[in-house]
């Protein structure tokens, strides 16, 4: 009974549910864009920074994260492989082995990152190969290197020169090499880029003197969120006390820091918007008990029982309400895909981020939770403001509220 | 005559009045205090790079930064420094003395960067003895003393009483003995030295990297140990005036204009030239506030029409009264609009001064984001933010709501105005259209997101739910289709005087 009263009582004065409704589609459909795009924005610069050099997860031999030196290297063994192939989640494993050795060049002589890497594998992980500005980049196996520009301006040399490579191999022994520069990469930060010698895992095998042993795998996952899983499931299939598994929380924590830093804005920009939603759905009931006085005055004169009157004009909101999340959410939807496939550009400072290697782009999220919690929370909004005309209700004063 | 009407109509329905003007009153003070927030928190993530690691302006050698070897000591280091820190326009400057060396204790060798600063300026500049989580701070031993980052400490394994890797160190009150530590390092005649070093203190800036690497240790002994009197590789310097960004970067260009005019010799780079990187982060998080401006500003004014809107709604019979009695529409009309004017001129000096006080207030007391985030206060650098806002953007803030609140009158005034057979059938009308319209674009898109024609730029793996999109999408086609059925063949909502009274 009450149900259909309210119901009738909607579609009685469209214009005032649709507008009411509006209200509310609004606040949901803003509340989610916004979440959206904050999370989205997250996520894009966990992309770009993992991406970059760490990938999501690693696998090391436990104790090389804290002592990255060749020693705590591990050797391939078939299950690894297996594992990051078989997995459906893993987009890719890159291997990789890495440590630091004096690289030189007549009197000029400068400590490099020396990183033997997978070309293939490497380009589905790091994209290494969109970092090359000149020559080419080496086949497996190949003996040619690829130097960063800035080393190879220090070292006065270019492609088709041979470097000079010194550093200590695999349990103490002596590393050096003469390799030709195949290439130039780039790196947007100077400080790396100075320092960065890559090779294929091969030739560093070599070169390190450990045959068949990795420093670290890098893999890289369709989805950031599921990083926590993999590195669980991959905890439970390896010997953990041969292997370290780090995902990407753990081996950037300024990361982090900065999107935690930066939560807390979120939070606060989130609150002036409850605020502002909340008070336009506020003004809107407001006005909409304002409009009905003469309505509810007649009622209650004519016998209905305030309570019962409260309890349809309840039932109407929580309708309104309803429908406004329900409309809200599915506009929010498409909206937020869009901006997905779509990314807002930061077109001002392109070539700034392109120096970088970060794509100038700001993807928006689609995560269900947002959906859901952003819908719960403006129905709730919408639930508790409803109490102001519920009390006006119960307080009514019928003779008054029909004088116009 | 009108004038006086439109007057007595505000106070003669007071809760309306209120309801509109605290509208209005609320979307000026929070679009103001949402964009002076917006400057705050941009100003506070450069700020952060600026206390923490760069300084505004630093001055090296010209191939200092490229080769950190000793001998690119600054021409006229000390001078220039004596020079720097008496000018007005800066608040504090700092020498220091950079050089790499292997750290060594009893078991290991690590290699570190040596930082030999002044501890009193460098207090100032970089405020690093706030960053000392266990320890004193240069002082308390006879020996010369050095602070090492806790990543480091941990590598040591340094034999501390109740000192475990990851515990937090600010729950240790003092070093209980002070262990030493060698330092390997060439002087400029490379030769090399090893003095030794009283570990004093422990600093602690959430980065392993930095607290790995970097070690420091008092300028004098440096340049003692080295034969390299009054020698030094950097100045870094803070500008004066207020920590705000935006008064800031004219002075900080000019500074640095001077500064390279004086001192042709050095090097002289803003932290925009010391850290790109760091800037460039910090400037893509500004871009994502702007964003959110944006979303908010979007809110407050649909927040604002729609509370005009059900204001004149309430008022469709008093309308019509008026119309059906003889007044002209266009007098209707214009009362509708001065009513809209004589309550913004009440409510929008409140609004602004409210969202001045705001701003003032907060921009003095600082908000503090740790208390909305964890692991912000764990970063050894302000979490607090002060917004701040340059006069503009209150008018600016202030012609929008104004704006917005007479767009939103005009709606009312319009259908009040004649178009009485159809004007809100047209509109809702309208809205109705607008709806499928829009669910038909989305439609379109999620086809063209799913099988893209023309772009390589998709990623795979999210058809299913482009897919589930597109059926969605479908959801407001078919609701807006039952909206304009209703109001083309039931609908009635034309604002007849007659049927208005009724």
């Amino acid at each position: 009974m009450y149900l259909t009263l309210a119901w009738r009582n909607l579609w009685r004065n469209m214009s005032r549910t649709l507008i009411t409704i509006l209200s509310v589609f609004f606040a949901v459909l803003l509340a989610n864009f916004m979440r959206s795009v904050q999370e989205g924005s997250y996520s894009k610069m966990v992309e770009n920074m993992v991406s970059f050099f760490t990938g999501y997860v690693q696998i090391h031999d436990n104790g090389y994260w804290d002592e990255q030196i060749i020693d705590n290297s591990f050797e391939v063994v078939p299950v690894l492989e297996q594992l990051t192939t078989e997995d459906k989640e893993i987009t890719s494993a890159a291997p990789r082995l890495r440590s630091v050795a004096l690289v030189a060049h007549r009197d000029v002589s400068r400590a490099a990152m020396v990183i033997g890497v997978d070309p293939e594998k490497e380009q589905l992980v790091t994209g290494l190969k969109n970092k090359v500005v000149a020559g080419k980049i080496f086949e497996n196996g190949e003996r040619s290197i690829l130097i960063s520009d800035g080393l190879a301006e220090k070292l006065g040399l270019g492609i088709g020169d041979s470097l000079v490579l010194l550093g200590a191999g695999y349990h103490g022994s002596m590393a050096n090499d003469l390799l030709p520069i195949g290439g130039l990469v780039h790196f947007g930060n100077p400080d790396l880029n100075k320092r960065i010698v890559y090779m294929s895992i091969e030739t560093a095998q070599e070169f390190f003197g450990a045959p068949n042993r990795l420093t670290d795998y890098a893999l890289q996952l369709d989805d950031a969120d599921k990083s926590k899983e993999i590195v669980k499931s991959l905890r439970a299939e390896l010997d953990t006390s041969t292997y370290e598994i780090m995902d990407w929380e753990e081996m950037t924590p300024e990361l982090i820091q900065m999107i935690e830093a930066d939560r807390g804005g979120g939070v606060i920009f989130m609150g002036i918007l409850y605020l502002i939603i909340g008070f336009g759905i506020f003004g809107t009931l407001l006005m909409m008990t304002a409009e009905r006085k003469y309505e509810f005055g007649v009622l209650v004169a004519i016998g209905m029982k305030k309570w019962r009157l409260g309890l349809v004009l309840f039932f109407e909101i929580l309708f309104m309400a309803a429908l406004g999340v329900l409309l809200g959410s599915l506009f929010a939807l498409p909206l937020v895909t869009y901006f997905h496939f779509n990314p807002i550009e930061f077109t001002s400072m392109a070539d700034a981020y392109a120096e970088f290697g970060i794509e100038p782009i700001l993807p928006t999220k689609i995560d269900p939770q947002i959906f859901l919690s952003q819908g719960i929370f403006v129905f709730f909004i919408t639930i508790v403001m409803s109490v102001y005309p519920l009390l006006k209700v119960l307080g009514l004063n019928p003779i008054d509220s029909m004088k116009a | 005559m009108l004038l006086t009407v439109a007057l007595r109509n505000i106070w003669r329905n007071p809760t309306r009045s209120l309801v509109i003007m605290s509208a209005i009153i609320l979307g000026i003070c929070l679009g103001i205090f949402g964009i002076s927030f917006s400057w705050g928190i941009n100003g506070q993530r450069m700020r952060n790079i600026i206390d923490t690691k760069t300084s505004h302006i630093q001055l090296h050698h010209p191939k200092f930064r490229d080769d950190l070897k000793i001998k690119y000591f600054l021409p006229d280091g000390q001078a220039t420094l004596a020079d720097i820190q008496t000018r007005s326009d800066v608040k504090a400057a700092t020498g220091r003395y950079i050089t790499p060396g292997i750290l060594s204790d009893a078991r290991n060798t690590f290699g570190v960067m040596i930082h030999g600063v002044d501890p009193e300026s460098e207090s100032r500049v970089t405020k690093l003895d706030s960053l000392l989580a266990v320890g004193e701070y240069f002082t308390g031993t006879r020996g010369k003393p050095i602070l090492i980052g806790r990543k480091m400490a941990e590598k040591m394994k340094l034999d501390l009483p109740e000192f475990r890797p990851g515990m937090p160190l600010d729950s240790l009150a003092k070093l209980g003995r002070k262990p030493s530590a060698s330092l390997r390092l060439l002087t400029p005649e490379e030769e090399s030295i090893s003095p030794k070093f009283k570990i004093v203190g422990i600093y602690d800036v959430q980065s392993s990297k930095e607290e790995e690497v970097n070690v420091y240790v008092r300028i004098q002994d440096l340049q003692e140990l080295m034969n390299t009197p009054d020698q030094i590789h950097e100045i870094a310097l803070l500008i004066n005036g207020r920590n705000q960004l935006v008064g800031e970067s004219k002075d900080l260009t000019r500074l640095k204009a001077e500064l390279i005019e004086k001192y042709p010799e050095a090097v002289v780079e803003d932290w925009k030239d010391i850290a790109p990187d760091l800037q460039l982060i910090a400037e893509s998080f500004g871009y994502i506030t702007y964003i959110f401006m944006g979303i908010i500003l979007t809110a407050l004014l649909f927040g604002i029409i729609n509370t005009m809107l059900m204001a004149v709604m309430e008022r469709k019979q008093e309308l019509g009264m008026l119309l059906s009695i003889g007044m002209s529409k266009i007098r209707v009309f214009l009362m509708i609009m001065w009513e809209t004017i004589f309550l913004l001129l009440i409510a929008g000096p409140i609004g602004l001064f409210a969202g001045f006080l705001l701003v003032k207030i907060f921009g003095t007391v600082g908000i503090d984001l740790s208390a909305f985030s964890e692991g912000v206060e764990s970063l050894g650098v302000s979490s607090m933010v002060y917004p701040n806002l340059s006069s503009s953007y209150y008018i600016q803030s202030f012609v929008m709501v104004v704006v917005a609140s007479l767009v939103a009158s005009l709606i009312p005034g319009l259908t009040a105005i004649g178009l009485q057979k159809a004007s809100l059938r047209i509109l809702l009308i309208a809205v109705a259209f607008f709806i499928p319209v829009i669910g038909t674009a989305f439609l379109g898109l999620a086809i063209w997101t799913t099988y893209p024609l023309f772009s390589n730029t998709v990623s795979k793996s999210n058809n299913l739910r482009n897919i589930g999109l597109m059926i969605l999408s479908l959801i407001p086609l078919v609701s807006g289709a039952i909206l304009i059925y209703y109001l083309i063949v039931k609908g009635e909502y034309e604002l007849k005087p007659v049927n208005s009274i009724r």
